[in-house]
């Protein structure tokens, strides 16, 4: 046993041996980076000069000044990007007292930073003047150094000046993001406010038209440019709308189960005379099964006429363009993976999933530059045209054409060379039959007006329908536009009292006992809401067919005037022929009750309806 | 004092013996801070432990700038040193260790034929 202890003692003695020789070996050979030496007060490192070359690297190349400050608060060593900072060469700047870089007005405080920093640490914001005499903006963080450095204060210095930068910068773009956010609500505003004029413009020149027999050439030239001009009014303000609607996000969707082909004919008999005038060729490939969306139907229509205008506006006269509709069986990038590595079977079912129709709007155009095409769906985008083809717009067009493809679940791109026409490719998902029936709008009792699409720019036309006479209450704050929304309905044969303001309109309903309420709904006093309420509420007037005519379009718009009681919702400015209607569908429900109908009015009535 | 004595011996027979593949490394590393000697050291030893005792080995780093009293109290003189403290017996390798056959001596990983 002792034999065994004493082997084993010797063995640990060598090892031991062995270490203390590799040590010496490893010394003597400058293998090593530090020595670790005891000292009374704990452990001191001795650092050699390879290890030391990474820090003062680090503290050279670093991008903060770094420094050393004695007791009296001099330099006892500075990094050179602290010399660079305030302009002055590295070998001046040892033993010279900090403060002198310090601006007068903030020496107070870096004296008490100093303090601070021998006290253990501190930090705070000041300026260093650069010798060319610029103030630059500082951080200075101090740290108390051990007694045996060679110096009592660490002292870090980082410039500020990119930091205040980029704050300017932040509150610069905040400011324009306010801007912006107010520009949006100016436009929103705008484009209501230049609806209320519009409106009873609107109307009079209905009534010019219903009088048109009777006028002379001068006026039929006059009544012609303003109707023209008219439209080309309505067209800007319908677009001013839709930016706002853009830009808030407020674009909504009526979607139901319709047929691609009715979309594609109805957006063509709405360009068709521009392309006639432009002496166009139009080609319209349609394939020859019906293709079911779950779209909304003005909406996807403005979206190709928008795709037709600009084709058409963009092509020299003469030129060709071509509409196709197809079936594409091309599935979205992640179920393609998918499918390839599936049997058949999966495959084709996927793709069934997933067919999707193509829309495209080619021309011979003049294409659009390279420059331009990246911007081509953004906002206010137009490209240069020519003065004798200036149409005016507000370059809104393809942001809304990919805004309502997007809405829609689908994707639109560009392919364009200049002067080599353009090619704008639509894909919306179909639905199939099935899916359809759960998802298609319910009751269809309340005729929805569309927001205003490109179709209300179309010129005014003579009323189509005709109807009976009816006693019809207008009421609206704009003495204009509830007047000549009177004469207009009167000069249709209809008997007309107005009103303008909610309690002479509640007055009225009673005393006059009309078949139907045309109500504006911003009413001074009481608002329209309130008198159709009002109206609901009275026994004997629950007969009364209420219309609101408002400028608020919205859905929930919609919904509160439905709730209030009213039967219709027209958006302003309405065309009259969507009234005209109401009024036919309410002339044939009602039977009428005395006093019987005048034998003036009738004459009036076959006047104006009879072309 | 048996269960002492038969450790002793134990520890004896191995260290002639070799070094069993399933026994668990304990290492320090002693090195200052970011200097190139401390870098490869670390590297080398790294690669070493990752290749010849995956999963059972522990590998502590030590900078002495930061803990100069723990060098002290394992007896380290210079640095770069790695300690190994498991298994027995005790070890210091002290200077160049980015020699691999050195750094395997010393951790009695003798190569592989």
């Amino acid at each position: 046993m002792t034999d065994t202890n004493d082997q084993t003692e010797i063995a640990t003695l060598r090892l031991r041996l062995e270490e203390a020789e590799e040590t010496i070996r490893a010394i003597r050979s400058g293998a090593v980076d530090a020595f670790v030496v005891e000292v009374p007060n704990g452990a001191r490192v001795y650092t050699l000069e390879t290890a030391d070359r990474p820090y003062r690297l680090l503290v050279e190349e670093m991008q903060q000044g770094a420094l050393t400050l004695s007791d009296n608060g001099s330099i006892a060593y500075c990094n050179r990007r602290f010399a660079d900072l305030v302009g002055r060469p590295l070998e001046r700047l040892m033993g010279v007292a900090f403060r002198v870089f310090i601006p007068l007005d903030a020496r107070t405080d870096y004296e008490s930073l100093l303090q601070q920093g021998r006290a253990g640490g501190s930090q705070g914001e000041t300026h260093v003047l650069h010798a060319d005499g610029t103030l630059i903006p500082v951080f200075l963080t101090l740290n108390a150094l051990p007694p045996d450095c060679g110096a009592a204060v660490g002292l870090l210095v980082t410039n500020l000046t990119t930091q205040r930068h980029h704050e300017k910068l932040d509150a610069l773009l905040g400011t324009l993001k306010e801007s912006d956010v107010r520009k949006n609500e100016f436009l929103a505003m705008l484009s209501h406010e230049l609806r209320s004029p519009l409106a009873p413009i609107t109307n009079a020149l209905q009534l010019l038209v219903l009088e048109q027999a009777n006028e002379n050439p001068t006026q039929q030239q006059a009544r012609g440019i303003i109707e023209r001009q008219m439209g080309h009014l309505q067209h800007l303000i319908d677009d001013l709308l839709e930016v706002s609607r853009i830009t808030t996000g407020r674009v909504q969707l009526h979607q139901e189960r319709l047929v691609v082909s009715d979309i594609v004919r109805g957006a063509v008999e709405t360009v068709r005379p521009l392309i006639e005038e432009l002496r166009h060729e139009l080609t319209v490939l349609l394939p020859s099964e019906p293709i079911w969306l779950y779209a909304d139907a003005a909406r996807l229509e403005q979206v190709l006429v928008n795709l037709l205008t600009n084709a058409a506006k963009y092509t020299d006269d003469g030129g060709h363009i071509w509409l196709t509709v197809e079936l594409e069986g091309v599935a979205p990038v992640a179920t393609f993976a998918r499918t390839w590595a599936s049997p058949p079977e999966t495959h084709v079912l996927a793709n069934v999933a997933t067919k999707s129709v193509v829309i495209r709007v080619r021309d011979t155009g003049v294409g659009i530059t390279p420059e331009l095409l990246p911007h081509i769906f953004d906002l206010f985008t137009q490209a240069e045209r020519s003065l004798d083809r200036s149409q005016g717009g507000l370059g809104i067009g393809l942001a809304l054409v990919q805004r309502l493809t997007e809405l829609h679940g689908g994707t639109v791109e560009v392919h364009s060379e200049c002067r080599h026409g353009s090619e704008f490719v639509v894909r919306l998902p179909i639905v199939s039959g099935t899916a359809l029936a759960a998802g298609s709008s319910p009751g269809t009792s309340t005729p929805r007006q569309s927001t205003p699409p490109a179709a209300s720019a179309v010129p005014l036309k003579t009323p189509v329908a005709s109807a009976p006479p009816l006693r019809i209450l207008v009421v609206d704050d704009n003495v204009d536009t509830a007047e000549t929304m009177g004469m207009l309905l009167h000069a249709t044969g209809h008997e007309v009292r107005t009103a303008h303001d909610g309690l002479a309109a509640l007055e009225a309903a009673l005393d006059y006992r009309p078949n139907v309420a045309v109500l504006d709904i911003g009413l001074p006093g009481l608002n329209g809401y309130e008198v159709a309420k009002r109206i609901r509420q009275e026994p004997t007037l629950k007969h009364i067919v209420l219309v609101a005519l408002t400028g608020y379009g919205q859905e929930l718009d919609r919904e509160t005037s439905l709730e209030a009681g009213f039967d219709h919702h027209l958006v302003k400015p309405a065309r009259f022929a969507q009234l005209q209607q109401i009024l036919a569908s309410v002339s044939e429900m009602v039977v009428r009750p005395p006093p019987p109908i005048h034998p003036s009015q009738l004459q009036s009535q076959r006047k104006g309806v009879a072309p | 004092m048996k269960n002492t004595d038969s450790d002793t011996t134990a520890a004896f027979e191995k260290l002639v013996a070799g070094t069993p593949s399933d026994e668990h490394y304990v290492l320090r590393l002693y090195v200052t801070g970011m200097s190139p000697r401390s870098t490869e050291a670390f590297a080398s030893i790294k690669a070493i432990c990752d290749e010849r005792l995956q999963g059972r080995y522990e590998l502590e780093v030590i900078d002495i700038y930061q803990h100069p009293q723990l060098a002290i109290d394992e007896q380290i003189i210079a640095v770069p040193t790695l300690v190994k403290k498991l298994p027995a017996p005790l070890r210091r390798l002290v200077g160049d260790l980015s020699n691999q056959d050195r750094v395997l001596l010393g951790l009695d990983l003798r190569r592989k034929p």
